[in-house]
């Protein structure tokens, strides 16, 4: 018996009021060379997927205990809407291009059943990616489990998602969402709290 | 009687016949656009849903800059559908009765308070007012005033149908239709005057600007 309603969520700049790889680069001192990247990404110069694993490059020697500590540290979650997925665990997803192997523990706190990016390891050290999350896929591997899914999303990496989803939310809560992504969407919100109520409404 | 806690303001279309190529909610009315003084005027309603098409991303910026509570609706197909199915993009969820407007109306604010204390007795409510434009909808009601029996183009009947109505979710279809069309299966419906018009060419929209200076009359 399918379940009813999905509800996946980006990561960074949705479910967390910052951006996690700006974060990941500051604790070991890379932050200009990643927000050149992230830029260039942004602004239609370099693919996300060739970005990404630039940036994976070079914060691949970084030490992971730091990088975990600082997300654990700075890291914020909007209220309202970790009060909506706690109502509801079974049926919210973290859907994040971010590498499962930094952002393990944002995901442990949230509890949540995660897609990610995932890295390719030799022993404990990270060598590359194995695997860029395409964001849509994650969104299919829910078909036959639920009867609807509602996509909630910030930035071009989560076009694909909106794509196969039934619902589109563009949020606005932490940075404007993307335009391209916007156009996509059914409803544009500015605040958690106004987020959560429109989800409940669905 | 259940309080009333939605409000869909409609903002989608492109106004064409004013012909100022911009979105009319972004209109001024004595330095104020038309969107502002909506928001002013709902500031008890706890969901404002507010249904964007021409002009969106403008749309969107100054409703952020006003209210950032306000839920965007977007209907990207707004220059081949009408109110009606604006609304119905976000009325098709909604649990209860709601508030509709156009966000092209100008309305005076007292007669809006008593429509809205109005709301209360009534499951339902028509806003009619006795400021007619040049090609605006008038309705029909008995003898007493008090219930809307039909709606025509006939320009005759002294009540002209403002747009601004409390109606259950049910009563909206994903027809292209007028409002007032999906409405007339319901009919009678329980009618309120309010002082209020909606603004589709330059000259409604100077009528909207002397009205508003003289406050409806009141400074004459």
């Amino acid at each position: 018996m399918p379940m009813h309603t999905a509800y996946c969520f980006d990561l960074d700049g949705t479910l967390t009021r910052q951006e996690l790889l700006p974060l990941i680069a500051s604790s070991v001192g890379l932050q200009d060379e990643i927000e050149v990247l992230t830029h260039a990404t942004i602004h239609g110069l370099l693919p996300f997927d060739k970005s990404f694993k630039l940036r994976v490059r070079l914060l691949r020697d970084a030490n992971v205990e730091w990088i975990h500590a600082a997300l654990l540290e700075q890291v914020e979650f909007d209220p309202h809407i970790m009060a909506f997925i706690a109502e509801r665990p079974d049926q919210c997803f973290v859907v994040t291009g971010n590498l499962d192997y930094w952002v393990k523990p944002v995901l442990e706190r949230l509890g949540l059943q995660s897609f990610t990016s995932i890295a390719e390891m030799d022993g404990d050290r990270l060598v590359s990616v194995k695997n860029i999350l395409h964001k849509g896929d994650a969104v299919s591997s829910l078909r036959p489990t639920f009867e609807r899914i509602v996509a909630i999303g910030e930035g071009m990496n989560d076009v694909p998602m909106f794509e196969a989803a039934d619902l589109r939310i563009a949020y606005g809560g932490v940075h404007k969402p993307n335009a391209t992504l916007t156009k996509l969407s059914d409803f544009v919100v500015h605040e958690g709290e106004a987020l959560c109520r429109l989800l409940s409404m669905l | 009687m259940s309080p009333l806690e939605h409000v869909v303001i409609s903002a989608a279309g492109i106004g064409s016949r004013l012909g100022l190529n911009k979105a009319k909610c972004l209109v001024e009315v004595l330095g104020k656009t038309l969107l502002e003084l909506h928001i002013e005027r709902l500031t008890w309603a706890k969901n404002v849903w507010l249904v964007v098409g021409f002009q969106e991303e403008e749309v969107i910026a100054l409703v952020l800059s006003l209210r950032p509570d306000v839920i965007v609706v977007r209907n990207p197909d707004y220059a081949r559908t009408n109110t009606l199915q604006s609304i119905h993009r976000i009325s098709r969820f909604l649990p209860g009765r709601f508030l509709t407007l156009d966000a092209d109306t100008v309305i005076e604010n007292e007669s809006f308070e008593r429509f809205l204390a109005a709301a209360q007795q009534h499951a339902s409510l028509i806003g009619v007012s006795r400021y007619t434009t040049s090609d605006g909808v008038r309705t029909l009601l008995d003898e007493s005033g008090t219930q809307v029996l039909g709606f025509t183009r006939d320009p005759v009947p002294e009540f002209e149908w403002t747009g601004i109505a409390v109606i259950d979710p049910a009563m909206v279809v994903d027809k292209p239709i007028y409002v007032y069309q999906a409405l007339e299966a319901y009919l009678p419906l329980p009618a309120f005057e309010l002082n209020a018009f909606d603004i589709d060419t330059t000259s409604d929209l100077d009528m909207a600007r002397h009205i508003t200076l003289t406050q409806w009359g009141k400074n004459e």
